[in-house]
């Protein structure tokens, strides 16, 4: 288990988002196709489904890489990330044109502390199992 | 006297140990070991922090589908 610990990272990382991902891609397509959303949903998905997991997965690797050199716990090192996947979101929301994001920034407010809140306990207990389990760290 | 091929082959087998493949450990048990000896408890401060998203989801549901997409 000592061979390739930054795939062996990636991959717990990306185990913790994969299956919400069916979660979330069902309650896009209830709101679509039942309650008709007007939600752009082929443009909507592409950020959640393709970018958020291989982000856990490369922070996870950034997380291993900087483990020797910075003690910092791994659910700080997960609330970090909506730092970066937030705004992330948003700009590729105005570009992709994706209205129910894009013109309504004001909910900002209140989806970074939950967002730091929701990550830090993600990371802390779910990524730090699958952590635990593949040898990682 | 030299030895035959036969022999060159036994005395090579007993000389080897033999080789295990990879493939044919079970990596099952190892797993089901490493899942039960890990005892995660939950600390007050994080059910606390759990129940604070919980309050923020309910109180804001509108805040829900930004954070499906966002995260």
């Amino acid at each position: 288990m000592n061979n390739h610990p930054y795939i062996r990272a990636y991959l717990a990382g990306i185990a913790v988002p994969t299956p919400m991902m069916l979660c979330g891609l069902t309650a896009y397509v209830i709101a679509r196709y039942v309650f008709n959303v007007p939600i752009p949903i082929e443009r909507a998905v592409a950020f959640p489904l393709v970018l958020v997991p291989n982000a856990w997965g490369v922070w996870n690797v950034v997380y291993l890489a900087l483990h020797d050199h910075w003690h910092l716990p791994i659910g700080a090192h997960g609330a970090l990330l909506p730092l970066l996947l937030i705004p992330g979101g948003y700009c590729l929301a105005r570009l992709l044109g994706i209205d129910f994001i894009a013109q309504n920034a004001s909910w900002m407010w209140l989806a970074f502390p939950l967002a730091f809140a929701i990550y830090y306990l993600a990371w802390k207990y779910l990524v730090n199992f699958c952590n635990h389990l593949l040898g990682v760290a | 006297m030299k030895p035959t091929e036969n022999e060159l082959r036994e005395m090579l087998r007993q000389a080897l140990p033999p080789v295990q493949p990879d493939h044919a450990v079970d990596l099952w048990p190892r797993m089901l070991r490493r899942l039960d000896e890990r005892n995660t408890r939950i600390g007050w401060a994080d059910r606390i922090l759990l129940l604070l998203i919980s309050l923020g989801l309910i109180l804001f549901p509108a805040i829900i589908p930004q954070l499906l997409y966002q995260l």
